[in-house]
């Protein structure tokens, strides 16, 4: 007896394409490292051109990876810069078999504002990639449509379980009180969320969607958590290298992404958290279904971006 | 000479070389009648030394040599000596009785990869396979009765005849040469004789009236099992010489498969080496020709005791995982080629079932499909089955339970997979052995494929 296993593009034999955010550095570069041994086309969706074109350098220079590496430009702090990157790729008219929104920010020491006046954490990390991923859908939906097998990736982390108290409906942007911590709290909840809610809508239109922490991972992650004025202390230095020790390689933590975005059975994933490529029970604010329709509903008033899909 | 390996028995190399012999004499004799125009019949009883030396060289040539002589051979072949007497035809003496010593055939053993070889003198590599010897004793005695068995099915099997019959005489040969007892040894899967463009996991239900057409291109696909231990193994059957290029395409591309599998070798780069090998090729077949396309999305698969498709999947085109393989491990690499467009897509009434391995207690609401489970938990496990063995063991009228059994999801569906129409696709199969010590057996080598 022989098994059969349908890979995403098998039965199309059209090329399979990926989309990674925040594919320059860290996670993101070897989440697309990674993809770029399995499917066909990586499109690298980053802010920095530059710095894009030397991570397709990189992943060009290993030789498992064939893949076609595209650049896409995309700001997830610019609804604008959103905008530009969903028209090209809806332009370019080409299926997307999976999505990883892997961009973000994390603990930024004071309020800061986007370029639609969001507050930058809750606005990169969730209102962006809502934006984006809203811009790309038809696209992945089509993909679902030919394969059965479309992937949504979120990247959250368990620092959605910061905001304990659940979403703050009345202070999304933490205009009263803000606390660096609160808010990448309250931006990884509602990726976990939109998550949950994107995956409610699309049973049954072959798009699977997850949501996952990648772990401690040492990446740029942390660059704001020292002031970039204040002179670095030797023994920060010393503390650092210390905790090094116990945080992932960027290989380790790009490891779930993969998992979700390749290697789990298709449909298996759909609406659930994963972490070191096991499911786990998220908190039990990102079950709540009335949060997760309220911020659905807010993100779209607010991107202007709206999803053709209706609540089944 | 095969007195001589009985009295050895602990070393199985010396059984293993001297059974292989026997098939290489076979060969030679066929040979020598090739060329003496059938003057020198049986005439080299005594030189096997001679043959062992240059077993080695003689594979490649043996291949090719079958492959012609199958296509129009008779059955003289099945009276080959074993130790235990003689296999008649069709085959009903147990393997059992054939090997008085217990000890059955070794397979074919590739040598570890060069980053392996400190595990050939590592003291506690090699006492794990002493260890172990018994239960790959047991998938030997399997493999021994897939090779008995397939040797009287290629060269008996001719156009005209009826598929089911086919296939009952292969099962009950199988039944009988493992000698059949419940759940413990028996028949492991369906047997699968899909023909042209249907790549797999199609047997005849109960009153088909299928006939084999000489231009049929048939993958006979069959499995015993003892204790669990499945041996699952393929070769394609045709009548004409027209598929032969095609035949050879997709063996050389399993035989690639074999040669690149190995302990911590990564599942992706058997898959792309089996692509290169298995789409360099080019056929013609009715005056067309085609590049031969790896059907793909299916896969080789590792096989645990009960358990025919367990964890990992050997993918047979590129951009696979990067599971590694492990020691220890069990795996049936097969690979298909295709003149269609390269991947199957379930058509076509179904026969094979199996129970999910994972299921828990479901409960049922309808009686007979409680019933129904029952006689498969009891006659089958979770190996698979198909409707013919329900009405062998006296099921009637079990549609409606069956059905509420896939259903709910505890009895799995595996309808026939099927290219396009009009494509012929072919499949060569082996179940492989990654032993701890002394590298990769391969457990179902004949001296056909």
């Amino acid at each position: 007896m022989t098994r059969v296993v349908t890979r995403a593009g098998a039965t199309t034999g059209r090329p399979t394409h990926c989309v990674v955010t925040g594919a320059n550095t860290g996670i993101g570069l070897e989440t697309a490292r990674a993809l770029a041994r399995t499917y066909d086309v990586v499109t690298l969706a980053c802010r920095d051109e530059t710095r894009a074109r030397a991570a397709m350098a990189t992943i060009g220079a290993d030789d498992l990876c064939d893949a076609e590496l595209r650049f896409a430009s995309l700001d997830l702090s610019s609804l604008a810069s959103i905008e530009d990157f969903g028209r090209a790729m809806r332009a370019a008219d080409e299926a997307i078999d999976a999505f990883v929104a892997n961009a973000g920010v994390m603990a930024l020491p004071t309020a800061t504002r986007t370029r639609d006046g969001f507050e930058t954490q809750v606005g990169v990390n969730h209102l962006g990639h809502y934006a984006a991923i809203g811009w790309v859908f038809p696209l992945i939906e089509r993909a679902g449509r030919e394969t059965g097998d479309a992937r949504v990736v979120v990247v959250s982390s368990e620092a959605h379980r910061i905001a304990s108290r659940g979403l703050r409906r009345d202070d999304l942007f933490g205009e009263t009180r803000y606390g660096a911590w609160t808010q990448y709290g309250q931006s990884k909840l509602a990726n976990v969320l939109f998550a949950n809610e994107l995956a409610r809508r699309c049973e049954g239109r072959g798009v699977t969607v997850a949501s996952l922490h990648p772990g401690a991972v040492d990446t740029e992650l942390g660059r704001y958590l020292q002031p970039p004025d204040a002179e670095v202390k030797w023994w920060q230095k010393k503390l650092y290298n210390f905790i090094r020790k116990f945080l992932k390689t960027p290989e380790q933590g790009a490891a779930t992404s993969v998992f979700l975005a390749r290697d789990v059975e298709r449909g298996v994933a759909n609406g659930k958290y994963f972490s070191d490529c096991r499911e786990k029970t998220p908190a039990k604010t990102c079950l709540d279904e009335d949060d997760a329709l309220w911020l659905w509903n807010r993100s779209a008033e607010l991107t202007g971006v709206a999803f053709d899909l209706e609540r089944v | 000479m095969l007195a001589a390996s009985r009295d050895d028995t602990v070393d199985v190399d010396a059984v293993s070389s001297a059974v292989r012999s026997i098939a290489i004499e076979d060969d030679e004799a066929r040979e020598s009648r090739d060329a003496d125009g059938g003057e020198n019949d049986d005439g080299d009883d005594d030189d096997d030394e001679q043959t062992n030396a240059d077993a080695g060289a003689k594979k490649k040539k043996k291949k090719k040599k079958k492959k012609k002589s199958g296509a129009g051979g008779g059955v003289k072949s099945t009276s080959v000596q074993y130790p235990g007497g003689k296999q008649t035809a069709p085959p009903s003496v147990p393997a059992r009785e054939l090997y008085p010593s217990g000890t059955y055939p070794v397979g074919e053993i590739l040598p570890h990869h060069e980053h392996n070889l400190w595990r050939e003198t590592d003291a506690e590599k090699r006492e794990i396979e002493r260890i172990e010897e018994n239960s790959y004793n047991e998938a030997r005695q399997c493999a021994e009765v897939h090779r008995q068995v397939r040797r009287y099915i290629s060269e008996w099997v001719k156009p005209g005849m009826k598929y089911i019959d086919v296939c009952e005489t292969l099962e009950d040969s199988v039944r009988k040469l493992i000698e059949e007892r419940g759940l413990e040894a028996g028949v492991a899967f369906p047997t699968g004789c899909s023909k042209n463009h249907v790549a797999a996991h199609w047997t005849p239900n109960g009153g088909s009236e299928s006939v084999i057409d000489k231009d049929d291109v048939i993958k006979f696909d069959f499995g015993v099992q003892v204790k669990g231990r499945i041996i699952d193994c393929a070769f394609t059957k045709t009548f004409n010489d027209m598929y032969d290029p095609l035949l050879k395409a997709v063996n050389e591309a399993t035989e690639t498969g074999i040669k690149s599998a190995g302990i911590d070798v990564r599942l992706c780069d058997i898959g792309e080496a089996i692509q290169e090998v298995m789409e360099s090729h080019t056929v013609e077949i009715h005056g067309k020709e085609y590049q031969v396309k790896c059907c793909s999305n299916l896969n080789g698969h590792s096989i645990d005791p009960y358990r025919i498709h367990a964890g990992k999947s050997v993918p047979i085109v590129r951009g696979g995982v990067q599971t590694k393989m492990e020691e220890g491990e069990y795996y049936a690499i097969e690979t298909f080629g295709s003149t269609g467009r390269g991947y199957v897509i379930e058509d076509g009434e179904c026969s094979h079932y199996m129970k999910n391995y994972d299921v828990g207690h479901v409960p049922l609401r309808l009686p007979t499909a409680k019933r129904l489970l029952g006689v498969i938990d009891r006659n089958f496990g979770t190996l698979a089955f198909c409707k013919r063995y329900l009405d062998r063991i006296g099921q009637e009228r079990y549609g409606m339970a069956l059905k509420n059994l896939c259903d709910n999801g505890i009895i799995q569906p595996y309808p026939p997979l099927c290219d396009i129409k009009g494509s012929y696709v072919a499949q060569y199969e082996h179940t492989i052995l990654l032993k701890p010590s002394s590298g990769v057996e391969v457990l179902t080598r004949g001296d056909d494929y």
